[in-house]
C-alpha cells in the first residue's frame, strides 16, 4: 500500500487539489487533502483500481470547485450580506438560470432606486424643471424642458418616493438574492 | 433502446441526480443519527441502503457544508492500532432538529404526491 501512496498518479492529484483549494483556509484545506488521499488509499486496498478510483472523484480543480462552491454558500447564508449575495449571484449568472434571473430582478430595482433617487437630487438643485410629469401625450419622472407643457404631480414628495423605492429596492433585493442563494444551495 | 437507454435519451439520468441532491441531507443525517460514521462509509451506505446514486467525489463537499451549516460535527479518530485515521461525522442537536422538520417534510410530500400520482 506504501507503493500507492508513493504513487506519482496519486501525488500529483493531490498536489493539484491542494493547488485548486488555495482559497481555502489552511486548516480547511489540509483536511480536504488528506480526506480525499485517505479515501482514495481505502478504495485501492479494497480491490479498485488507483486510476477508475481517481476518475470517479473527477478531475482535481473540478473536484476542488465543489468544496469551494458549497462553502462560498454555506458562508453567504450564514452572514446574508448584500455585497457578498450579489458577487455570488453575479458569479453563477452565466451557469445558473435562477442566479441570472435574481440578477436581472436585482438590476432592474436597482435601477428603478437609482432613477428615483437621482430625480430627487435634481428636484434640490432645478425643483422648476424636475419632479413626475404629466401631459396630454406622456407621463415621465425627471426633468422637463418647458414646465408649462405639463403638470408636475409630486412636488416634495418626491424626496419621500425616492426614500421608499429605495428601501424597498434595498429589501426586495435582498429577499430575491437569498431566495436565489438558497434555490443554488439546494440544486448544486 | 433499453429502458436505462431510453432515460438516459430523455435526460433521466440529470433528472434523477437533482432528485438525490435534494434527498442527500436528509438521508445523511438519518445515517448519522445512528451513530457517527466516516466519509467513505457514509458514501457507500447511502449508495447501498438508501438507493442514492450519488458521485463519488460528491459527498465531502455536501459533508463539509452541513458541519459549516452546524448540523453535523467531526473529528478525526484513529480506528484501531497502527490503522489509518478517519475522520468521522456525528450529528449535532441542530442537525437532528433539522433531521425532524425534514422527515416531516418528506412523508407530507410523499403522502401527497402518492396520492396524486396514483390516482386513477
Amino acid at each position: 500500500m506504501d507503493d500507492i501512496e508513493q504513487h506519482a498518479d496519486l501525488k500529483t492529484y493531490l498536489r493539484r487539489l491542494r493547488w485548486a483549494l488555495a482559497a481555502l483556509p489552511e486548516r480547511d484545506r489540509d483536511e480536504v487533502v488528506e480526506e480525499t488521499r485517505l479515501h482514495v488509499l481505502e478504495r485501492v486496498e479494497s480491490g479498485r483500481p488507483l486510476e477508475q478510483v481517481l476518475a470517479a472523484l473527477g478531475p482535481a480543480p473540478a473536484y476542488a470547485q465543489s468544496f469551494l462552491d458549497e462553502m462560498e454558500i454555506s458562508g453567504v447564508l450564514a452572514s446574508q450580506r448584500s455585497g457578498a449575495m450579489l458577487r455570488v449571484v453575479a458569479r453563477r449568472a452565466q451557469r445558473s438560470l435562477v442566479a441570472a434571473a435574481a440578477l436581472a430582478v436585482v438590476l432592474l430595482l436597482a435601477a428603478s432606486a437609482a432613477l428615483t433617487l437621482s430625480v430627487a437630487v435634481f428636484e434640490i438643485g432645478d425643483p422648476v424643471h424636475t419632479g413626475l410629469w404629466v401631459s396630454q401625450d406622456q407621463t415621465f419622472i425627471g426633468v422637463i424642458d418647458d414646465p408649462s407643457s405639463a403638470r408636475e404631480l409630486l412636488g416634495g414628495w418626491i424626496f419621500v418616493l425616492a426614500a421608499v423605492n429605495a428601501l424597498l429596492a434595498w429589501w426586495l433585493g435582498r429577499l430575491v438574492l437569498l431566495r436565489a442563494i438558497r434555490a443554488i444551495a439546494r440544486a448544486d | 433502446m433499453t429502458g436505462v437507454e431510453r432515460e438516459a435519451a430523455r435526460g433521466g439520468g440529470d433528472r434523477r441526480a437533482q432528485w438525490f441532491k435534494g434527498l442527500a441531507d436528509l438521508a445523511l443525517l438519518r445515517l448519522l443519527r445512528d451513530e457517527p460514521h466516516y466519509g467513505l462509509q457514509i458514501l457507500d451506505r447511502l449508495r447501498s441502503e438508501a438507493g442514492l446514486g450519488l458521485a463519488e467525489g460528491s459527498i465531502y463537499p455536501l459533508l463539509h457544508r452541513l458541519e459549516r451549516a452546524g448540523l453535523v460535527s467531526s473529528e478525526w479518530r484513529l480506528a484501531e492500532e497502527g490503522g489509518r485515521p478517519r475522520r468521522y461525522y456525528a450529528i449535532t442537536d441542530a442537525g437532528a432538529e433539522e433531521l425532524g422538520e425534514l422527515l416531516a417534510e418528506w412523508r407530507r410530500l410523499r403522502t401527497e404526491l402518492g396520492d396524486f400520482l396514483e390516482r386513477p
